[in-house]
């Protein structure tokens, strides 16, 4: 027993179920290590074949003559995404891994929902219903929302600062496996301690407390750390020194200039929550860093939100960009003011530093700090309000605007957007703070940004790419309008409802509630579900229309032809195995 | 200033009095109440003439200790809740025994965190009669939907 | 070329994520032992015992050594929330476990109210079972004479339950009976010398706990309004 951390020893009951847990985990670990090995016996054989093209060429490395082949042009997306590593390669992974997350994490939401049918737990046990609530929301936003975060920026990137050279694949690629790594594990550790780790509950092996196997949780959120902040410092490096030589940075695209921010964010708020995390993990062995007799357990909720702020920007601040860049496609037009778009996007940056202790108002941080936070957080609004009057201000001065698919979910962002930032100033009211945290009011207010921007620009721009994904098809637009009206219909159900019941105290994060909520609740339940139709219509649209033929060239809205370098736009092929990964099948 | 710079402007203004406004509402609520923010006890003196009630969560039970009586949080029923008396003040110290929690009670818009090894003050009176819950409303583990109850609030007679 | 498979690709990949994951959340591990499920408890009961690696007994003062009763029977009904208070009296270790060991009904219920002594020729088979739950753990105490911790557990379930010291599992060992109504009409142990005795009613064994170890706290009151049988 003495090998075990001391909260195990401490804890009642799990001898019991250890032998069976220890098997459980290693019949898991045996079928991923071959599944693992069939994935490196397929890598390793197409490898032989594009080293074998690489040294007709005279390339002593193959992934530099495959980054030289293919850096900059459009890309099609199949399996060789994961083993090549040019950047285009490395975006195609991240976002198709996002999409999958979203799906994943999508469905333990939904579970929750129908889980909540009753008053009390009767559906699922409180026991899963607390581990799908720290899944759903670790990997919709470090899984999904920076997921497809890094994949547009790695994606739309090199096209869009034309860049003169692409050399950091090999690391690119590490990064992404270590983030799939720590979100793969994170699933496997099966926790229950809620996205923010808040020890001593985080420190409970217990089914009852953060589950069996937090301890890998807290690895796993490590990996998904060093994995961010690898990828975030390689495109940092690719916007500043790897772009055009005509492209000045006054003149980059504003896509680029919010992966800027958000990067910077990334970087400069992640190592907090670093070290904490590592410290909570020395806790588990001899817990000496957040212990109530040093009173120091609110130590760590600092370090979690001095990030938990910043990644809440993170998660829709890439999107921000996305939705200029989008909204300028289907105007025609330039947007209303390029300088305030970065102005606001910047200011966003420095404020978000500033008001995480919005988090902790009721937790005693003392009226001196409750007023200094509040007050920021009443600021921080400004740089959103200036985006949100430029965006709209892009659309009214148009000539026209073309609403397909994309531009409805966009204007639906916007409209969400706004909706959950006037619940945002209500939050940062003090008075209001004290009724509504911890309600489903804040659930409700996250849930209008993040399912209406996070993920409704994501398929945007998904279905904008979606042609140089397939190589040519074109989606369904009929099926791709009722996955629109679906998806923000439910949002806003769910959203409303969340908000509404909130404001008259309906706790979140509860398995079970007072049953004069249940009519919240239901029509909640109900936006919830049609949410998730909504996205298996997506599913059904991409997978039907990808059957058919290619009836249109590969290009995309985003990178017109001349943001493709001159010196590669002409079809090269690589060795045969490659030509699929230039369109031509 | 270009024209596209004035709209701007215009509406940056309006935005930031809106702003301004809500934000000097939320500092002289804040100067006026400052009983009713959670802070550390030790920093905090006891408003007078208010009774004090040592509140202390543990997984997944609220603990209301007033002089001798001790109440507990009794689920979804008003039987067995916290009595207390209308337009009396009352000081909740709050403190964990085990994980971190927080009591709630919206009618009042009373939050307190409960810290273990740390304790929270918060002062309320209750201004109007009849029965209002309580929950717990940060995620404390398993049975963490279960940590709530009712407050019943009275005319009092015997307090 | 005609059709691609990638978008099917796409889906079927999505697809067997979702599954394997939700099957694999779903098959997290829900319960552990007996560990208590809810606390819509009905009653409230204080325990004083003292830890004695010669058996569980009652002290008096603020520590007493082999103080009266070694190893005394319980009695409560179904919804009653015990607290446990354990004082040491010695300088080992010690824990507070309980084990379910079935309903009044089932085969080890039966047989030991038909042998209530066999508990007392094998307490170690009553140990392992699947369902335990450590009231009060080794790390709470302190190997120090005098020193008390404390749990609590409520009994939710009518049957037959041990507790045992996990490392003095052959000398610390008892027995606790939770009632299935209040009613009480099942057949009933009254614990008297060291020897478990048939008695029939539930009034003699509230009686029973209540006059020798059940003292109510004044910090444990009214939990609905209604206070248990035999204050």
């Amino acid at each position: 027993m003495s090998f075990l951390p001391v909260s195990y020893q401490a804890l009642p009951g799990v001898v019991a179920g250890a032998t069976h847990y220890v098997l459980e985990v290693m019949i898991i670990l045996t079928i991923l290590g071959v599944l693992t090995f069939y994935i490196y016996y397929l890598i390793s054989s197409r490898k032989e074949a594009v080293e074998e093209a690489a040294g007709k060429e005279g390339y002593t490395d193959s992934s530099e003559y495959v980054r030289d082949k293919m850096y900059g042009r459009k890309r099609k997306a199949d399996f060789s995404m994961f083993i090549y590593d040019d950047a285009k390669s490395i975006g195609l992974r991240y976002i198709f891994t996002g999409i999958a997350f979203l799906f994943l994490a999508g469905s333990f939401g939904v579970m929750m929902r129908v889980s909540l049918v009753d008053p009390n737990p009767v559906v699922i046990s409180p026991v899963l219903y607390d581990i799908f609530l720290t899944q759903h929301a670790t990997l919709m936003i470090y899984m999904f929302a920076l997921g497809v975060g890094f994949g547009f920026a790695y994606y739309l990137l090199p096209s869009y600062l034309r860049l003169k050279k692409d050399n950091m694949g090999t690391l690119s690629s590490v990064a992404y496996w270590i983030w799939l790594l720590g979100g793969a594990l994170f699933v496997v550790s099966r926790s229950s301690m809620r996205w923010y780790m808040y020890p001593p509950l985080s420190l409970q092996l217990t089914p009852y407390g953060a589950g069996m196997a937090n301890w890998l949780a807290v690895i796993a959120m490590e990996l998904i750390f060093i994995g961010i902040t690898m990828a975030s410092i390689i495109v940092l490096k690719i916007i500043f020194l790897d772009r055009a030589d005509d492209m000045p940075l006054s003149k980059m695209p504003i896509f680029a200039w919010s992966i800027v921010f958000t990067l910077i964010m990334v970087v400069s708020s992640d190592p907090p929550l670093m070290v904490g995390l590592g410290m909570l993990f020395y806790d588990f062995f001899n817990p000496v860093f957040f212990t109530a007799s040093s009173n120091t357990v609110l130590n760590f909720a600092i370090l979690f939100w001095f990030w938990g702020h910043p990644i809440v920007y993170i998660a829709v601040l890439p999107f921000f960009g996305l939705i200029y860049e989008i909204i300028q496609k289907f105007t025609g037009g330039k947007v209303y003011s390029y300088s305030s778009a970065i102005i606001g996007m910047g200011t966003l940056l420095i404020f978000s530093e500033l008001v995480w202790g919005h988090h902790l108002l009721n937790s005693g941080l003392g009226v001196d700090w409750v007023l200094f936070f509040t007050t920021t957080s009443f600021v921080v609004v400004i740089p959103s309000a200036i985006s949100v009057f430029n965006w709209i201000a892009t659309l009214w001065t148009a000539d026209r605007i073309r609403l397909s698919t994309p531009m409805l979910f966009v204007i639906n962002a916007i409209f969400d957007f706004i909706l959950g930032g006037i619940e945002g100033v209500m939050l940062a009211n003090d008075s209001f703070n004290e009724i509504a945290h911890g309600t489903y009011f804040v659930t409700g207010h996250f849930h209008f940004i993040f399912v209406g921007m996070t993920l409704g620009v994501t398929m945007a721009v998904f279905y904008m790419l979606y042609p140089t994904f397939s190589g040519g098809r074109v989606y369904n637009e009929r099926l791709a309008k009722w996955h629109f009206y679906i998806t923000a219909f439910g949002s806003f159900l769910m959203s409303f409802s969340w908000s509404v019941g909130g404001f008259l105290g309906m706790p979140r994060a509860v398995a079970g509630y007072f049953p004069f909520f249940q009519p919240y609740q239901d029509s909640a339940i109900i936006g919830g579900v049609i949410i998730g139709i909504g996205q298996l219509v997506f599913l059904y649209n991409i997978a039907t229309s990808w059957l058919k033929k290619p009836v249109t060239d590969t290009n995309n809205a985003f990178e017109t032809v001349e943001d493709i370098p001159a010196a590669v736009s002409e079809a090269e092929p690589l060795a045969k195995d490659t030509q699929a990964v230039n369109g031509g099948e | 200033m270009s024209p596209k710079g004035k709209t701007e402007l215009m509406w940056l203004l309006g935005v930031s009095a809106i702003l301004v406004v809500s934000a000097v509402a939320n500092i002289a609520f804040i100067d006026g109440h400052t009983a009713n923010i959670a802070q550390p006890t030790d920093l905090q003196t006891v408003p007078a003439n208010s009774t004090i009630i040592n509140v202390t969560g543990s997984q997944w039970v609220w603990e209301f200790q007033i002089g001798n009586q001790t109440y507990f949080n009794s689920g979804n029923g008003h039987s067995g809740a916290l009595p207390l008396v209308l337009n009396h003040t009352y000081t909740f110290e709050v403190t964990s025994k085990d994980v971190i929690h927080d009591l709630s009670i919206p009618e009042f818009g009373v939050q307190s965190y409960a810290v273990p090894g740390h304790e929270n003050q918060v002062s309320f009176k209750p201004t109007k009669l009849g029965y209002y819950y309580f929950e717990c409303v940060e995620y404390c583990g398993f049975e963490h939907y279960e940590m709530r109850g009712y407050i019943d609030v009275t005319n009092g007679g015997a307090s | 070329m005609e059709g691609n498979k990638g978008g099917v690709t796409l889906a079927l990949v999505i697809i067997v994520v979702i599954a394997l994951g939700m099957t694999y959340i779903l098959s997290a591990p829900t319960v552990e032992g007996i560990t208590p499920t809810n606390f819509s408890h009905k009653y409230v009961a204080s325990v004083h015992l003292g830890a004695n690696a010669n058996g569980w007994d009652f002290p008096t003062g603020p520590y007493n050594f082999d103080n009266g009763t070694v190893n005394p029977t319980f009695y409560y009904k179904v919804g009653t929330l015990v607290y446990y208070n354990v004082t040491e009296e010695d300088d080992l270790p010690h824990t507070l476990t309980i084990g379910y060991d079935g309903s009044a009904t089932s085969t080890i219920g039966s047989s030991l109210i038909a042998n209530p002594g066999l508990i007392k020729k094998s307490p170690t088979s009553y140990e392992f079972t699947s369902k335990s739950y450590t009231v009060v753990t080794e790390s709470q105490l302190t190997q120090v004479p005098g020193h008390t911790a404390s749990g609590k557990y409520p009994f939710q379930t009518a049957g037959v339950y041990t507790y045992w010291c996990t490392v003095h599992p052959t000398t610390m060992f008892g027995l606790i009976f939770v009632n299935a109504t209040s009613a009480g009409t099942s057949v009933q142990f009254h614990q008297l010398n060291n020897t478990p005795v048939l008695q029939n009613g539930l009034d003699s064994l509230n009686s029973f706990n209540f006059k020798y170890q059940c003292t109510i706290p004044n910090t444990i009151a009214t939990i609905t309004g209604e206070n248990f049988e035999g204050q």
